[in-house]
């Protein structure tokens, strides 16, 4: 029950319960993840860097004056260029890469919770068990005992 | 009017619940009349000290001594109409006594070695009682008066954040100085509670902190400044588990019984008549597990809680009740 494997070292006694130390020994901090992680998916950085995205596969510049449309055609003939289209392509990847990411680390969250609840609940039943086991046990000791 | 003294060695001790029981019965005595406080100590002036004056008459003289010889002049000139004495044998100042007055000279045993049935056990006496002294040598139950504010009920303590958690108190080893977690300080008995029931709040206070308990491990710890702060924890707890109840009344287990709260104590002492009314006792630790799962079940508790609130009410609900006894002692009129 204890660190050192004994059960406290208490009789079962209620001048001995009454008695500061001795028993079981409790964790020394809690047993808590904390507050839930907000999900990744549909969280506003990951949104404003879908919508960067969208921008820049939309049309270039456009517009009625000479100097637009000059732009507009310098865009469209970069935009056939072979390395500008790897490098657009990888970022389309890049973009589809964090949305997996984020989807897998909000996973990850969720099970990491469960995990914890289901440890917590494996740890409160053999808790539960052991401490009952042990008081019984130190009853019997104490009775057991010579001068009992 | 009348004037009394109260004789006591240790008026005044912050962590004694004995201390607690004699302020409250000469606190009833001074509805009757001037109630002076006669202790050892460094002599010094009367001192006021609440509805009474503190009349400190010198360290003990002798080794192991309780009371001082008092020389005449430490007395006030005055004599009074009586005296009680707090404590009994075998530290009664017969002789001090006999000086400050020719009237009765009553004793207030609180309970162990000082019992009138000269029993040894010190947790044996559940109940106060004053004898009458030299003119009627017959023993007066007097009973016994405690407060709690019973606005406690309507907001638990902030901060610790749930209700219908199991309360466990500290027992009574002086505090330290500055409020602190620490679980080696927890009693024996609290660690058996944390470790039996890890799916419920448990709460312990100890050393002037409330640390609150789930999963078997710690929560949270906030300061327990106040009385006020422990009615509130006693007032939404499931049950109070008080492994070293007071010796003389059991103050705690009867303020918990006034909320409704049922008692689990240990099966000796002046609590057993307490858990009798509204709790369970306990002689081990498979006991103690099992009457706090026991007393947990809501008809169990619910029935404990309501039987409990009636006799802590009846019984140490009225102060009028233990003026008139205390009046009555020295034959004074209701």
């Amino acid at each position: 029950m204890t660190a050192d494997g004994s059960d406290g070292g208490v009789a079962a006694s209620a001048d001995a319960l009454a008695a500061p130390g001795g028993g079981p020994t409790p964790l020394s901090r809690a047993f808590t993840l904390g507050p839930p992680l907000p999900e990744l998916a549909g969280h506003p950085e990951l949104a404003d860097a879908h919508k960067g995205w969208v921008d820049v596969e939309a049309a270039g510049p456009g517009g009625g004056g000479l100097e637009q449309r000059v732009a507009g055609l310098v865009v469209k003939i970069l935009r056939r260029h072979p390395e500008y289209r790897q490098q657009r392509e990888l970022l389309a990847q890049l973009t589809r890469v964090v949305d997996a990411l984020a989807k897998r680390c909000d996973e990850l969250e969720r099970r990491l919770r469960l995990l914890h609840d289901e440890t917590a609940e494996v740890a409160d039943v053999l808790s539960e068990d052991l401490t009952r086991l042990s008081a019984l046990a130190a009853l019997r000791r104490d009775a057991s005992a010579p001068d009992a | 009017m009348p004037r009394f003294a109260v004789l006591d060695e240790c008026w005044g001790h912050p962590d004694s619940e004995r201390a607690f029981v004699a302020r409250t019965v000469a606190g009833a005595l001074a509805c009757h009349g001037a109630v002076d406080v006669v202790t050892p100590g460094p002599p010094s002036p009367p001192q006021p000290d609440g509805a009474f004056r503190l009349i400190s008459v010198g360290n003990p003289s002798a080794a192991g001594a309780s009371w001082p010889v008092v020389a005449d002049g430490a007395l006030p000139p005055e004599r009074y109409d009586g005296v009680l004495v707090v404590g009994g044998a075998p530290a009664y100042p017969a002789e001090l006594a006999g000086r400050l007055t020719t009237g009765l000279v009553a004793t207030l045993y609180v309970g162990g070695a000082n019992s009138p049935t000269g029993d040894s056990d010190p947790m044996s006496s559940p109940v106060l009682r004053v004898d009458g002294g030299h003119r009627d040598p017959a023993h007066h139950d007097v009973g016994f008066f405690v407060s709690v504010n019973p606005t406690a009920r309507t907001a638990p303590l902030g901060g610790i954040g749930c209700t219908d958690y199991i309360l466990v108190l500290g027992g009574h080893a002086p505090a330290p100085a500055t409020p602190a977690h620490d679980p080696a300080r927890l009693p024996a008995a609290a660690r058996w509670l944390i470790a039996r029931f890890p799916r419920r709040f448990v709460l312990t206070v100890v050393d002037g902190g409330v640390t609150v308990w789930r999963d078997r491990s710690p929560h949270g710890w906030f300061g327990v400044g106040t009385r006020m702060d422990l009615w509130r924890l006693m007032a939404f707890a499931r049950v109070t588990v008080d492994p070293l109840p007071g010796p003389v009344v059991a103050r705690e287990c009867i303020e918990s019984l006034m909320f409704g709260t049922p008692v689990v104590v240990p099966g000796v002492g002046a609590a057993l008549s307490h858990a009798a009314a509204g709790g369970a006792t306990y002689r081990h630790v498979a006991a103690l597990l099992d009457e706090v799962d026991g007393v947990s079940d809501p008809v169990r508790r619910a029935a404990l809680a309501s039987s409990g609130q009636a006799y802590a009410t009846d019984r140490y609900g009225s102060p009028r009740h233990l003026v008139d006894a205390i009046g009555a002692v020295f034959g004074l009129p209701a």
